[in-house]
């Protein structure tokens, strides 16, 4: 190629048009869009079930834990305990225990409640050990302990989602509705123990309310066999 | 080709090469990163799938470890109510049976068919994969169940039971004995399915037969007037249970004044009654630490059960009244310190209200002027549970317990009976009135010029024939010694003439006398002694003298082969009213088991009542002035001892014993405190006996 030829072509290479560029441009920010929201569709599916999966293992664990120590129970009753004085947000009960000296044995009391915490990570769910089986009896120092993070994981450190607690609710089974279907005898309101327990666990960061539900609602019924 | 043709073909090849290669790999990398989220997304629902799955596998094994403890518990009832009357027990090698054998010693499987729940569909929630359940028994021997602190154990706390030695009438009882009402069972649920879903629970409880007769319980009460009023009112003390199946409509049900007590103990006995009566196995009380078989208690295991509504008062208490006492009693009766005969404070339980902690803010009690409760462990109540869990009780199967009356079907001898009064009582007992009977009527039923049976009273026999349970014909003899002022109640072919130490003269609790009298039963001052067995169903009843059971206590030294109430009983029942020390003197004591089928009993004065009592409508003490209570004030307080057979099935035959439809006598519950799941883990061994992983802690 001679310097007149390379100066020719040089001189030919007019470089894309406007036109040109805009329609790339398009193109390549609708591609670039495209893929962002593919992206950012799939991680939050991706933290959505992660979360799910983790708030369903977490919950299970925590109403296992429940049910494991309110059936148990000597004796419950959903009342203010500890520092509760929201009704139906606490209960207390008390653990059969072995023999032995005391004034009891080796009973203990404990309250359950739904602790109102207005700053992040948000309302905990907390145990205490109480002096007396009694109503509005305050915990012992030193004793309170957070349910939620009795069962902290990998996952959990790894999402950085700080459990909370929502909606939690101890109801006494206020009678056995007859065949009828209402409660008729009121002497039925006293012949069952039964525990109406529920809960809504969220991490606060994946789960926001909807029809009241916080995160994942988790509710059961039990009664105490001692 | 010039030079702007190979101009514009070396652009169009570049361009298009170019642009081959990004599509390729835009789409490969696209692909890439769906796949990526997409496996990791099928990776998240199948950890949840499989999370969710084994906790349903989890509370499968659950449920079935519960149902399996049912299945136990209904197996041993029916283990009881199939034994021969009289010798119903765990330990008999007949029913239940182990592999191995039953023992005191470990845990043996339960001999039980059908344990495997087959899989199965269930509609829209897919299938279910069914499973088993594995039970297993473990008898205890008396000294475990009354100390086991000293056998090793750390049970919650110690429990009566009875055995070979009881139903020998052996005291004490020795420790060694095996107990043949009270037995561990423990569960195991197990849940098959393919790996990682296979679950196990093991579920374990202390069970105890108990009887469901009125007469062995302390106060058994109906459910009053229906009007509201209460069914015990008064000044009285109560050392036993008291059992009110209630109305809705009682409000209160129980009142209580001028410091009345509840006892759980005879330390308030009088020593003469103390004394013929056998002593009680001392137990370990819920709180104490009995190593060394220190700080052991005699109980009544008494409790007090309300049924009621409470939105209404159920128990009223006034003028420093209190039902249990804290700590322990002093030493009481012949022999202290020695004895050891403490009695426990606190009563065993109080199910009224909805467990609320003591004194209760509901509306339930009424705590007034210094009154208190005292109860185990951290002073609470328990809800009147549905189904009863203790005796007696009639027609379980409905919402509303109901009074065992005369009229409730029974199963005697293993005959059913649909209505206790008219199908059996009428065609078993000696018919008797003051007529046919001029002996009987002039004295007990008060048409003599005594007005009662007293000293005055001359001597008389009286033959009279009945059929036993069994359905034999028996014949015997009513006799009246004045000079030792004893009714006597004769058989086996012998007579009033027979010499005292002839064997076998006297009746026993195991072969009674019955009597259907249309006839009063009244008793002056002095009161008398009986001798022997008799059940008799008399109309109104008047105590104005006591009636001391024969035995060979002497208040210093303790019975032994003749005792209240296993060798000589007095059973009263009635339709019409008992008073008892309503007259102008107090009573020493009135030894019987009392059962009042409609009205009312009143009791004023000093009196001991030992035995069992039982009023479908109301007991009216001391001062009562409630509904149809008008009795008055003053001389008193009655005080009420329960004090039943040393052996329930030692109780006559008989005697009517309904708790429900079936009739039957017995019925197996789980023993509160003792209900325990097992910590076991996946590669945990379950022990041989209640401890390790299945220990009270």
């Amino acid at each position: 190629m001679t310097a007149r030829s390379l100066a020719g072509l040089l001189r030919d290479a007019r470089g894309f048009t406007l036109l040109e560029a805009v329609v790339a441009s398009v193109i390549f920010m609708t591609i670039v869009f495209g893929m962002m929201t593919l992206y950012s569709t799939s991680q939050q599916a991706y933290n959505y079930g992660t979360s799910q999966a983790y708030l369903q293992r977490v919950g299970t664990l925590l109403q296992e834990r429940i049910q494991r120590e309110l059936v148990g129970s000597v004796a419950l009753q959903t009342v203010d305990c500890g520092p509760n004085s929201t009704a139906n947000l606490s209960v207390m009960y008390v653990t059969p225990g072995a023999g032995g000296s005391g004034a009891a044995g080796s009973q203990r009391v404990f309250c359950l409640w739904e602790q109102t915490i207005s700053t992040p990570p948000g309302p905990q769910l907390f145990r205490c050990q109480l002096t007396n089986f009694a109503v509005a009896d305050n915990c012992q120092g030193g004793t309170t302990e957070n349910m939620l993070t009795l069962t902290q994981s990998q996952i959990s450190t790894q999402i950085d989602a700080p459990l909370r607690v929502a909606n939690t609710q101890f109801m006494r089974v206020a009678c056995l509705p007859a065949s009828s279907g209402s409660c008729g005898d009121p002497g039925r309101q006293v012949v069952s123990p039964l525990v109406d327990v529920r809960f809504d666990l969220s991490d606060g960061v994946n789960f926001s309310a909807q029809a009241g539900i916080t995160g994942v609602r988790f509710a059961f019924s039990l009664t105490p066999r001692n | 080709m010039g030079p702007s043709h190979e101009r514009v073909g070396i652009s169009a090849i570049g361009r298009r090469s170019r642009e081959r290669g990004s599509a390729l790999i835009i789409s490969l990398m696209l692909l890439l990163v769906i796949t990526i989220l997409g496996l990791a997304l099928f990776d998240l629902a199948q950890i949840e799938n499989k999370s969710a799955a084994a906790s349903l596998a989890d509370y499968r094994a659950f449920e079935l470890a519960q149902a399996g403890i049912e299945r136990g518990i209904r197996e041993l009832q029916n283990g009881f109510i199939n034994d021969v009357y009289g010798s119903e027990s765990w330990n008999d090698g007949v029913s239940p049976t182990c592999t191995p054998a039953c023992n005191v010693n470990t845990y043996s499987t339960l001999n039980i068919a059908n344990t495997t729940i087959p899989a199965q569909t269930v509609t829209n929630f897919g299938t279910d994969p069914g499973g088993s359940y594995t039970v297993e028994l473990k008898l205890l021997t008396v000294g475990e169940a009354n100390n086991p602190i000293s056998a090793g154990y750390t049970y919650p706390h110690g429990l009566t039971c009875f055995s070979a030695s009881t139903k020998a009438l052996i005291d004490p009882v020795p420790a060694t004995d095996v107990c043949d009402n009270l037995a561990f069972l423990r569960s195991t649920g197990t849940v098959n399915g393919p790996p990682g879903y296979s679950r196990s629970r093991t579920i374990q409880v202390l069970v105890r037969a108990s009887s469901t007769s009125p007469f062995a319980a302390g106060i058994t009460m109906g459910g009053g007037d229906g009007l509201g009023n209460p069914v015990i009112v008064g000044q009285v003390n109560i050392a036993g249970s008291v059992n009110v199946l209630g109305n809705v409509n009682s409000n209160p049900a129980i009142r209580l004044v001028q410091g009345s007590q509840m006892w759980n103990h005879w330390g308030q006995m009088d020593v003469t009654s103390l004394t013929a009566m056998r002593r009680r196995q001392r137990i370990c009380p819920v709180g104490a630490d009995c190593t060394g078989g220190l700080n052991l208690v005699e109980s009544l295991e008494a409790d007090l059960r309300v049924y009621g509504n409470i939105t209404n008062n159920l128990v009223s208490l006034f003028n420093a009244s209190s039902l249990g006492q804290p700590g322990v009693t002093a030493c009481y009766g012949p022999g202290c310190p020695g004895s050891g005969r403490v009695g426990k404070g606190p009563l065993d339980a109080i199910y009224v209200a909805d467990g609320c902690p003591l004194p209760c803010t509901a509306t339930a009690f009424s705590l007034n002027s210094g009154s208190t409760l005292t109860v185990d462990g951290n002073n609470i109540t328990k809800p009147y549970p549905f189904r009863f869990p203790g005796p007696p009780l009639a027609r379980a199967d409905i919402a509303t317990p109901t009074f065992p009356d005369l009229t409730s079907p029974v199963t005697i001898a293993g005959t059913a009976y649909a209505n206790y009064q008219a199908n059996f009582w009428a065609s078993h007992a000696q018919a008797m009135n003051g007529g046919t009977y001029p002996d009987i009527g002039n004295s007990l039923g008060g048409n003599g010029p005594s007005g009662g049976l007293d000293l005055t009273v001359l001597d008389f026999a009286d033959a009279v024939s009945w059929t036993d349970a069994a359905g034999n014909p028996q014949t015997g003899w009513i006799c009246w010694y004045q000079a030792s002022a004893t009714l006597g109640f004769v058989g086996n072919g012998n007579n009033c003439g027979t010499p005292n130490t002839t064997p076998g003269k006297y009746l026993t609790p195991a072969n009674p006398m019955l009597l259907n009298g249309n006839h009063q039963f009244n008793v002056n001052p002095f009161g008398i002694t009986y001798r022997g067995a008799a059940i008799w169903s008399t109309r109104q009843i008047r105590l104005d003298g006591g009636l001391t059971a024969f035995n060979d206590g002497t208040g210093a030294s303790f019975c032994s082969t003749d005792c209240f109430p296993d060798n000589h009983l007095l059973v009263l029942m009635s339709d019409f009213q008992i008073d008892i020390a309503t007259g102008a003197l107090p009573l020493n004591r009135v030894m019987a088991f009392i059962f009042a089928n409609t009205s009312l009993v009143n009791s004023q004065r000093g009196v001991h009542i030992v035995g069992a009592l039982a009023a479908k409508n109301t007991l009216c003490f001391n001062g009562a002035a409630a509904g149809s209570c008008t009795t008055p004030a003053g001389g008193g307080p009655p005080q009420f001892f329960q004090a039943n057979m040393y052996d329930p099935r030692n109780l006559p035959a008989a005697l009517f014993a309904p708790s429900g439809l079936s009739g039957e006598r017995w019925r197996v519950t789980p023993v509160p405190r003792f209900w325990l799941e097992c910590r076991v883990g996946p590669t945990d061994t379950l022990p041989t006996t209640p401890s390790g992983i299945c220990s009270y802690q």
